[in-house]
C-alpha cells in the first residue's frame, strides 16, 4: 500500500458475492444440524437401563412372558434394528412428527406446544431484565473500576454467579412461599384458573432465581470487554485529541465494547429458550425443561429427542441470527478487508 | 505559535524520565526530538498534552505562546483545540465503527471550529470519498493521513506528533513527513529515525538517558561532526549506498535507575576519557548549534564499529527453491502470495529478502523454515526435497533451520532462564547432557553473549541481547540455514549494526547460509551479499548488493532506494 489512491473505499476486489458467503455459511449450519440430528438419536440410547424397565409397574414387567415383551417393543419400534429408527425418527423430524411419548401417550409435537409458551414466557421475561441489569451494571462497574463501587460490584457478580440455581430457588420457595406466605411456589396457575395477575405472580420467583443467578456472568463480561476497549487505541487517541469524557464513553467506548456482548447474548437466549431444567423443575413449573427432565425420567426416547430436538434447533438458530446481525453493528464484518 | 520549554523534568516516583531538558519550537517551525527507546523522549511529549500517568509528576516550564503547560491539571479546551496530536500507531488509533466523515465532524463539532469535512481531506491530500470509507477500508498511510486531518479539524497552535511514521514503509513516511511540513504549523515530531527526518525538520534536539545530548539546526547537526552520540546514530542508520558503511554504538542504553556517573553516554563512547567518566558535561554552545560534551567542537570524531562485508564466495547451495506459487484461502478470498519464485542461497553467504508488507517475503520465510509446503513449487534443503518430507523426516530437515524471529521480547519464554532457553532444542532431541552444555557456551559465544547470561531471566537482558539469545537458540541445533525474519526491526537504532556484525560472523565462522529478510532496503544493501527484491509475490531485482545498489534494474527497487536516501 504504498499510493495514496491505491485502495479506495468500498472495493470488493478479490471478495467472492455476498450471496456465495450465505450459501457457505449455510451449508455450514445444516451440517452443524445433521451432526446434532444425530447424536440426538444416539444419545438417549446410549444412556444406562431403557423404556420397558420403567413401563408400567416393575412387578408386572416380570410376570411378562418373552413374547410378550418382544411384542410391546415392536409397537413401540424398539425392535427395530437401528439404522430402521433412525430413519424412522429423520423422517419424524422433517414432517415433524415427533412420535408419542412413552409416558402419558400424547403426540410429542403436542407436548411441546403446550410447554414452549410457557417456558418463552418464563425465558424471555428473565433475559429481557438479565441483559439490562447485567450490561448496564457491567458497564458501571468498569468505569468505576478503580473506586469502590466498582469492586463491590466486581465481588457481588462473583458472588451471584457461584449461587447453584436450585439453592436459591428453595430459599426462595421457603422464604416467600412458607414462611411469608406471599408468593406462590409452584406451576403457573391456582387451581387450572388462567388470569394474567395469577401466571405475572406464579412468575416472580423462577425468573427472580433465573435472573439474579445469569446476571453475574453477563456483567463480568461486559466489563471486562469494555476494560479491553477502554485502554485501546482508538479511544486513547480520542482523548489525546480532546473527545470530553461523556462522548467519549458514549461513542467511542459503547459500541466496540458490546459487541461481544451481543454474540453472548444471542448464545444466551438459544440455550435458555429450551428450557431452564433446574429452575422449572424446582418451581414444577410446566414448561419445556421440565418436560425434559421428566423424559428423561422416564427414558422416554421421543419425548428426550424431540425436547433435545428445541434445544439444537434453538442454539443453531440463534448462532446464525447472531452471525447475521453481527455485521449490522460491525462496519468492518460489513465492508470487508482484514485489517 | 512559539513553544518554550526549560529545565522541564517528568518524574516517575524516584525515577526522573525528563532530566532539566530545555527546547524551543519557533513560529511556524518543525523540530525533531531524536532519541531512543527509555531516552524520554515520550514522557516530554506527554507532558505537553496532559497524558502521562497520575504517578507522574512534572516541574520547570513549557510555555504555548503564554499559556503555562507544565504540570497543568486542567485540559479541557486546550487538547484538540491549542495542541494537536498526530498519536502513533495511526494504523490501529482510527475508531473503527464510524465512518471517516463522522469522526472529522465530531472533532469539529466538539472544538466548535470552523474547518469543514472536504476542505481537511483536500488538505491532507486524500480523495474526498474516503469520507464515506470506514478506517479498515483504508492503508496505512492513508490512515495516518485521516490522523492528521483529525488534529487540523480543532485548528491547533502546535502539532505533537508521536513517532508518526512508526509501521509504515519508507516511502510513505517520505509523503506523511512532507505532509506535515507542507501545513505551516509549529510541530514537535518525537521520533527514533533520525536520518528520516533531517530534509523535513528545521531544527533537531538529540535526548540520550533523560537528558539533551545536542540540539540545533537541522543541516549542522547533519554534517557528522557534533555529538559523539549523534554520529553515532547516523552511522547507525543503514544508508542506500554501499560505500557509506554501517555502524553500530556497542552495548545499550543505561536503565534510569542505575545511571552512571558523569556523562551518560560515556560507557558506549568511544572518544571517552576519564574526565568523562567523573563530570556531567553542560551543553557546550559552537556556531549554531550546542552539544553536551566534553570535546564539543573538538573536532575529535568517533569511529563505531561497522558491519563487515562478506569476503568469501558463497559455497555450494544450501536452501534451493523453484518455480514456488503459494495461495493462502480463506472463507471469503484467495490470495496469491508467491507467483512463482526461484531461489537459492549457498553456504557462508547472506541473501537480503527485501519486500513491504504484502510482499510475500514472510511467505518464502515460512516455505524455507519448512513451516508451511507452498501450493506449487520444490524446495530442498542441502539436497532433500523438504515438500515431500512428512513426520520425522520433516523434523529432522527442520533442526537443520535456525530461525531468528522479529519480536526479541515476545518471542523468549520470560520464565526460563536463558542457558535453558537455548539448550531445549538439544534436550528435544535428546542430546546428551555433557555435550549440550559445551554446545550452549559455543552458540552464545557465536552469537555475541558472555557465558555470564546464562542464569538470567529474559527480562533482565536488553532486547539487543535478547535478540542475541535468539541467535544462540537458532545456532545450537548447528543449522545449515538461518533465517532472520525482521531481525533488527525492533531493536533500538544503534544496536542494530550489531545484530547484522553477528550475523556476518556466524555466516563466515560457520559456514551457515543465511536468508536476512527484511522491509529496509539500506539494511539489505550495508549487510548482504546479494539482494532479491520482491514485490507482490514476484521477484523484481535480483542482484549482488553492490550491484543493486548502484545500478537497480526495476524501477521500484530505485523507489525503495531514494526513499532510503541518506
Amino acid at each position: 500500500m504504498t499510493d495514496v489512491q491505491e485502495t479506495l473505499p468500498g472495493s470488493t476486489l478479490g471478495r467472492r458475492g455476498s450471496w456465495s458467503y450465505f450459501a457457505g455459511r449455510g451449508l455450514e449450519y445444516a451440517l452443524v444440524l445433521a451432526v446434532a440430528l444425530t447424536l440426538n438419536f444416539a444419545l438417549p440410547r446410549a444412556l444406562p437401563g431403557g423404556p420397558m424397565k420403567l413401563f408400567g409397574n416393575p412387578e408386572a414387567l416380570a410376570r411378562l412372558t418373552a413374547e410378550e415383551r418382544a411384542q410391546i417393543a415392536s409397537e413401540y419400534g424398539f425392535g427395530q434394528p437401528l439404522w430402521q429408527q433412525f430413519l424412522d425418527y429423520l423422517q419424524g423430524v422433517f414432517t415433524l412428527d415427533l412420535g408419542t411419548s412413552l409416558a402419558d401417550g400424547r403426540p410429542v409435537t403436542e407436548a411441546i406446544a403446550t410447554a414452549l409458551p410457557w417456558t418463552l414466557l418464563l425465558v424471555g421475561t428473565s433475559i429481557v431484565i438479565t441483559a439490562l441489569l447485567g450490561v448496564s451494571l457491567g458497564v458501571l462497574g468498569g468505569l468505576r473500576r478503580r473506586e469502590g463501587k466498582g469492586a463491590g460490584l466486581l465481588a457481588g457478580a462473583i458472588a451471584l454467579d457461584s449461587i447453584p440455581q436450585f439453592w436459591l430457588g428453595m430459599l426462595l420457595i421457603v422464604f416467600f412461599g412458607v414462611k411469608l406466605q406471599v408468593l406462590p411456589t409452584f406451576g403457573v396457575s391456582d387451581a387450572g384458573v388462567v388470569t394474567i395477575g395469577g401466571v405475572a405472580e406464579h412468575l416472580i420467583l423462577p425468573v427472580v432465581t433465573l435472573t439474579v443467578t445469569g446476571i453475574g456472568y453477563l456483567f463480568m463480561y461486559t466489563r471486562s470487554s469494555l476494560l479491553a476497549v477502554l485502554t485501546s487505541q482508538p479511544v486513547e487517541h480520542a482523548h489525546a485529541r480532546g473527545v470530553p469524557r461523556g462522548r467519549l464513553v458514549r461513542r467511542h467506548v459503547l459500541r466496540p465494547a458490546l459487541l461481544p456482548v451481543h454474540t453472548i447474548l444471542m448464545l444466551d437466549i438459544g440455550f435458555l429458550a429450551a428450557g431452564s431444567i433446574v429452575v422449572e423443575t424446582v418451581f414444577a413449573y410446566p414448561g419445556l425443561g421440565r418436560l425434559t427432565f421428566d423424559a428423561i425420567a422416564a427414558r422416554d426416547y421421543p419425548l428426550m429427542q424431540g425436547t433435545f430436538l428445541v434445544l439444537t434447533v434453538m442454539v443453531v438458530l440463534m448462532n446464525a441470527l447472531a452471525d447475521l446481525t453481527y455485521p449490522l453493528l460491525d462496519p468492518r464484518a460489513r465492508t470487508g478487508g482484514s485489517r | 505559535m512559539k513553544l518554550t520549554v526549560r529545565d522541564l523534568t517528568v518524574r516517575y516516583g524516584d525515577l526522573v524520565a525528563v532530566d532539566r531538558v530545555s527546547l524551543d519550537v519557533g513560529e511556524g517551525e518543525l523540530v525533531a526530538l531524536v532519541g531512543e527507546s527509555g531516552c524520554g523522549k515520550t514522557s516530554l511529549a506527554r507532558s505537553l498534552l496532559g497524558l502521562l500517568p497520575r504517578t507522574a509528576s512534572v516541574t520547570g516550564s513549557a510555555m504555548l505562546g503564554d499559556l503555562e503547560l507544565a504540570g497543568r491539571q486542567e485540559w479541557t479546551g486546550l487538547r484538540g483545540r491549542r495542541i494537536g496530536i498526530v498519536p502513533q500507531g495511526a494504523m490501529t488509533g482510527l475508531s473503527p465503527v464510524h465512518r471517516i466523515g463522522s469522526q472529522l465532524r465530531e472533532m469539529i463539532t466538539i472544538h466548535e471550529s470552523s474547518a469543514d469535512p472536504a476542505a481537511l481531506i483536500d488538505r491532507v491530500g486524500l480523495p474526498r470519498d474516503v469520507l464515506t470509507s470506514f478506517p479498515h477500508q483504508l492503508s496505512g498511510g492513508q490512515r495516518q493521513r485521516v490522523a492528521i486531518a483529525l488534529t487540523l479539524a480543532g485548528q491547533p497552535d502546535l502539532l505533537v506528533a508521536d513517532e508518526p511514521t512508526t509501521g509504515l514503509d519508507a516511502i510513505t513516511q517520505g509523503q506523511v513527513l512532507a505532509l506535515i511540513r507542507s501545513l505551516g504549523i509549529s510541530t514537535l515530531i518525537v521520533s527514533h529515525d533520525l536520518t528520516g527526518l533531517l530534509p523535513y525538520a528545521d531544527q533537531v534536539d538529540v535526548m540520550y538517558a533523560g537528558r539533551m545530548a545536542e540540539t540545533g539546526p537541522a543541516a549542522t547537526i547533519a554534517r557528522h561532526g557534533g555529538h559523539p552520540y549523534t554520529v553515532g546514530l547516523l552511522t547507525a542508520t543503514p544508508s542506500a549506498d554501499r560505500a557509506a558503511g554501517w555502524g553500530s554504538i556497542p552495548g545499550a542504553a543505561p536503565p534510569m535507575a542505575n545511571l552512571p556517573h558523569g556523562c551518560r553516554f560515556a560507557p558506549r563512547c568511544p572518544i571517552a576519557e576519564d574526565v568523562c567518566h567523573e563530570q556531567e558535561p553542560a551543553l557546550l554552545p559552537v556556531g549554531a548549534a550546542s552539544g553536551a560534551c566534553h570535546f564539543y567542537g573538538s573536532g575529535r570524531v568517533p569511529r563505531y564499529p561497522l558491519v563487515p562485508r562478506g569476503t568469501t564466495d558463497a559455497g555450494e547451495p544450501v536452501a534451493w527453491a523453484s518455480g514456488i506459487r503459494h495461495v493462502y484461502r480463506s472463507r471469503t478470498r484467495t490470495t496469491e502470495a508467491l507467483r512463482g519464485i526461484d531461489f537459492h542461497v549457498g553456504a557462508g553467504e547472506i541473501v537480503g529478502l527485501v519486500g513491504e508488507s504484502g510482499s510475500g517475503k514472510s511467505t518464502l520465510a515460512r516455505i524455507l523454515l519448512g513451516l508451511i509446503r507452498p501450493t506449487q513449487g520444490r524446495v530442498e534443503l542441502s539436497g532433500q526435497d523438504l515438500g515431500t518430507a512428512r513426520g520425522r523426516s520433516l523434523r529432522a530437515l527442520q533442526r537443520r533451520v535456525g530461525f531468528v524471529h522479529q519480536d526479541p521480547y515476545d518471542s523468549l519464554h520470560p520464565g526460563m532462564r536463558v542457558g535453558e532457553i537455548v539448550a531445549e532444542p538439544l534436550v528435544v532431541a535428546g542430546a546428551d547432557k555433557r555435550g549440550r552444555l559445551e554446545r550452549v557456551h559455543a552458540a552464545l559465544s557465536s552469537a555475541g553473549l558472555s557465558e555470564e547470561l546464562l542464569q538470567r531471566f529474559p527480562g533482565q537482558l536488553s532486547g539487543g541481547q535478547r535478540q542475541r539469545v535468539s541467535i544462540a537458540l537458532a545456532l545450537v541445533g548447528n543449522p545449515v540455514l538461518l533465517v532472520a525474519d525482521e531481525a533488527t526491526s525492533m531493536l533500538d537504532v544503534s544496536t542494530r549494526g550489531g545484530i547484522a556484525t553477528t550475523l556476518r560472523s556466524v555466516a563466515t565462522d560457520r559456514g551457515l547460509a543465511v536468508v536476512f529478510v527484511t522491509h529496509d532496503v539500506g539494511e539489505a544493501v550495508q549487510s548482504c551479499d546479494r539482494i532479491v527484491v520482491l514485490k507482490a509475490g514476484r521477484i523484481v531485482e535480483h542482484g549482488t548488493s553492490a550491484d543493486v545498489s548502484s545500478s537497480p534494474a526495476d524501477p521500484y527497487t530505485a523507489k525503495l532506494l531514494e526513499a532510503s536516501h541518506h
